[in-house]
């Protein structure tokens, strides 16, 4: 039987994932957040690895957009900024997930670089 | 290293980084010390009582002194509280349990009473117990080294039973050697983890 046509309906469900998560810096603080009830400034900027001014620029973007609250306090007489992913940026987080698993899911993996050589290629059963 | 980014590693990472001073082992190191004090001497039920009340305020205090200003704050998504309540009862009644059945069936009765059995594998069971809360933060920190203190634990609990079968001396000598021995792994862990982050600055987060 023919393979079908190509359709491009994968590259159109690629194209439906939510961009502002998609960002590398962004969906590292997404994960993050997702996984805590909140956390402050410090413990992401140790726990990315991005520079400040890239997580404060990242963080307003999640705010702007409502998928991040952001609360100021004082611990004695220190402030602390906490973060916390709205009930939305949960939302979005996980249909993110499950759009991406359900893209790349079926993918068969990369083959190896080595696998791709003349006389090494994968002997198949048959 | 995976380089797969796995919501469950991340959330065992988030939680390690607030164990990794230390400073829970040094005060259960702490607390199963004053326990073999208070087994040793009744009077010490009181300050025992408190120490248990305060433990984990003070820990938290200390870690709002040391800890969050180096690595930062996040409130984990701990197991609710009677959820984590009802595992801790149910370990405890399984371990208490399998003692029963195990010194019922293995037991040497000959020169002993049953009260005389429990209390010669009392520290094995201590370390049965103390196994069940190595296993718990094993699994939420994804941590190997808590695996080995499973084995350090009820090795000792079994080992100390045996050496001192008459009296409580073998429980009491278990308490505290298992505590000193978390004591010293809390410290030098703790020393690594003051070396290896930077001491806190005026500002906790950076942003303000």
């Amino acid at each position: 039987m023919a393979p079908a046509e190509p359709d491009g309906a994968p590259f159109k469900s690629l194209a439906e994932l939510d961009r502002l998560i998609h960002e590398p810096a962004r969906l590292s603080v997404m994960a993050l957040l997702s996984v805590v009830e909140s956390a402050d400034f410090l413990f992401l900027l140790r726990q990315s690895g991005l520079t400040r001014g890239n997580l404060s620029s990242h963080l307003g973007k999640l705010e702007t957009a409502g998928y991040v609250e952001i609360t100021k306090e004082f611990v004695g007489k220190i402030p602390r900024t906490l973060l916390h992913l709205t009930e939305a940026g949960r939302q979005a987080f996980e249909a993110y997930r499950r759009g991406l698993m359900e893209v790349l899911g079926g993918a068969a993996p990369a083959r190896r670089r080595r696998d791709r050589r003349p006389g090494r290629a994968v002997r198949r059963p048959g | 290293m995976s380089r797969i980014l796995h919501l469950k590693k991340v959330e065992q990472a988030a939680w390690w980084t607030f164990q990794q001073d230390g400073l829970t082992e040094i005060l259960l190191g702490v607390f199963l010390a004053a326990t073999a004090g208070w087994i040793h001497d009744d009077g010490l039920l009181v300050p025992w009582i408190l120490l248990m009340v305060f433990l984990t305020p003070i820990l938290e205090a200390i870690r709002r002194r040391f800890t969050y200003p180096r690595v930062g704050y996040a409130e984990l998504r701990a197991e609710k509280p009677a959820k984590l309540l009802r595992g801790i009862a149910l370990y405890t009644i399984l371990a208490i349990a399998g003692m029963a059945v195990a010194l019922a069936f293995f037991g040497d009765r000959a020169d002993n009473t049953l009260w005389g059995l429990w209390r010669q594998w009392s520290p094995a069971l201590a370390g049965v117990l103390l196994a069940g809360g190595f296993i718990y933060q094993g699994a939420v920190s994804g941590v190997r080294r808590y695996r080995a203190f499973v084995l350090i634990a009820v090795g000792l609990g079994v080992a100390f039973s045996l050496w001192f079968p008459q009296t409580y001396t073998g429980v009491k000598l278990y308490l505290l050697t298992v505590g000193g021995l978390l004591v010293l792994y809390g410290v030098a862990a703790l020393v690594v983890f003051l070396r290896r982050h930077a001491p806190p600055g005026k500002v906790l987060d950076g942003a303000g």
